[in-house]
């Protein structure tokens, strides 16, 4: 009986390229991931860490003075509830940008985008630039190690370490799916 | 199971039971105990993912899926680490959280193997038992010394549940 066998194309330039395709849908997955964990860092920071939400509106209430005393009342929770608003709407903002480059890196991996999206990559460029002029201080501030560098900070370098050689690795593989792809036509 | 994950449940069972005992006797003074070992846990992980990427996940395909786990793993690690000063009463909420969790998935397995025609009765016993203990936990949510209590008492069982099953013999399944 003959049944239908997949026969896999295992040419050289196939096997790259399905190589640099999972590895843009990982990286495109990988980008969510750390985005959906940094939106959750930095909400139990400000519930729980140190410098807690509840001291940030402290400040912020002490710095607006009312005469009235029959205003004051309602000035915390305006405060209150302006802060929460501007965080969350801040927080949704960011995952978003992320988002869309996940998915779309992620759906040219597992070519399953309706048509072809480059938006994504000029994004992760973006991303990538504001990633390297926020982060190069704090690298450049942590590697002649004094005391006060503690396992947090190295945690967190790490995690922007890996995040910003994710860009580079998603752009890498696009870059290289484009040549492979143009030489397969041509 | 292997022999390997046999020791490996084994271990975490009794650290569990010790940890459950703990709880039992001392109450809020074993949250650091629990948080320092969740984290050691937690970063161990980490870095033997990390380790396990750069000898030899490198030249898999899919295999920087790994190196990204284990940053995560770390940095939860550590972040856990740095959470001690957190109000007791959070990380109450939080074990309980995960006691709830793993309910939820025994219930699961247990409906899945049930599917199958495997045993399925002691998993629903355990998984019902732990759901039970956290409405319990919920309902007396109001009073701490008691919430602590009952929670220790969901922990020893599910200390034991894992013990029994590491040491319960399994049907090897060959597929020809």
């Amino acid at each position: 009986m003959d049944f239908p066998v997949y026969q896999p194309d295992n040419s050289e330039r196939a096997i790259s390229l399905r190589r640099h395709r999972d590895a843009l849908a990982i990286s495109g997955a990988a980008v969510i991931a750390f985005s959906i964990w940094d939106m959750i860092k930095v909400f139990i920071e400000l519930f729980l860490g140190e410098e807690t939400l509840s001291s940030m509106v402290a400040t912020v209430i002490e710095a607006i003075d009312v005469t009235d005393p029959e205003d004051m009342k309602y000035v915390p929770l305006i405060a209150w509830v302006t802060t929460v608003t501007i965080l969350l709407l801040a927080c949704a903002a960011i995952f978003f940008y992320h988002f869309i480059i996940g998915i779309s890196a992620y759906r040219a991996g597992r070519q399953t985008a309706g048509k072809k999206n480059r938006l994504y990559l000029v994004l992760t460029v973006l991303i990538l630039a504001v990633s390297l002029f926020f982060y190069t201080p704090n690298i450049l501030h942590f590697f002649p190690r004094d005391e006060e560098t503690d396992q947090i900070g190295l945690a967190t370098l790490l995690v922007e370490l890996t995040s910003i050689a994710n860009y580079l690795f998603l752009l890498y593989s696009a870059y290289r799916i484009h040549q492979l792809e143009r030489e397969a036509l041509s | 199971m292997t022999i390997w994950q046999r020791i490996n449940q084994l271990a975490i069972g009794i650290v569990m039971l010790l940890l459950g005992v703990l709880l039992f006797l001392y109450d809020a003074d074993t949250y650091p105990v629990i948080i320092v070992l969740y984290s050691l846990a937690l970063q161990l992980t980490g870095y033997r993912l990390l380790w396990y990427y750069f000898t030899m996940a490198r030249h898999m395909v899919g295999g920087r899926s790994i190196l990204f786990r284990g940053a995560l793993f770390l940095d939860f690690g550590l972040f856990t680490g740095s959470l001690l000063t957190v109000p007791q009463f959070y990380v109450l909420i939080y074990l309980t959280g995960t006691l709830a969790f793993s309910a939820i998935v025994d219930l699961l397995r247990a409906r899945e193997a049930r599917g199958i025609q495997a045993s399925w009765k002691l998993k629903t016993f355990q998984g019902a038992v732990k759901l039970l203990t956290v409405l319990i936990c919920l309902i007396y949510l109001h009073s701490e010394a008691l919430v602590v209590d009952i929670f220790s008492v969901g922990f020893v069982f599910s200390a034991l549940m894992r013990i029994v099953n590491a040491c319960r013999r399994t049907r090897v399944i060959t597929i020809s």
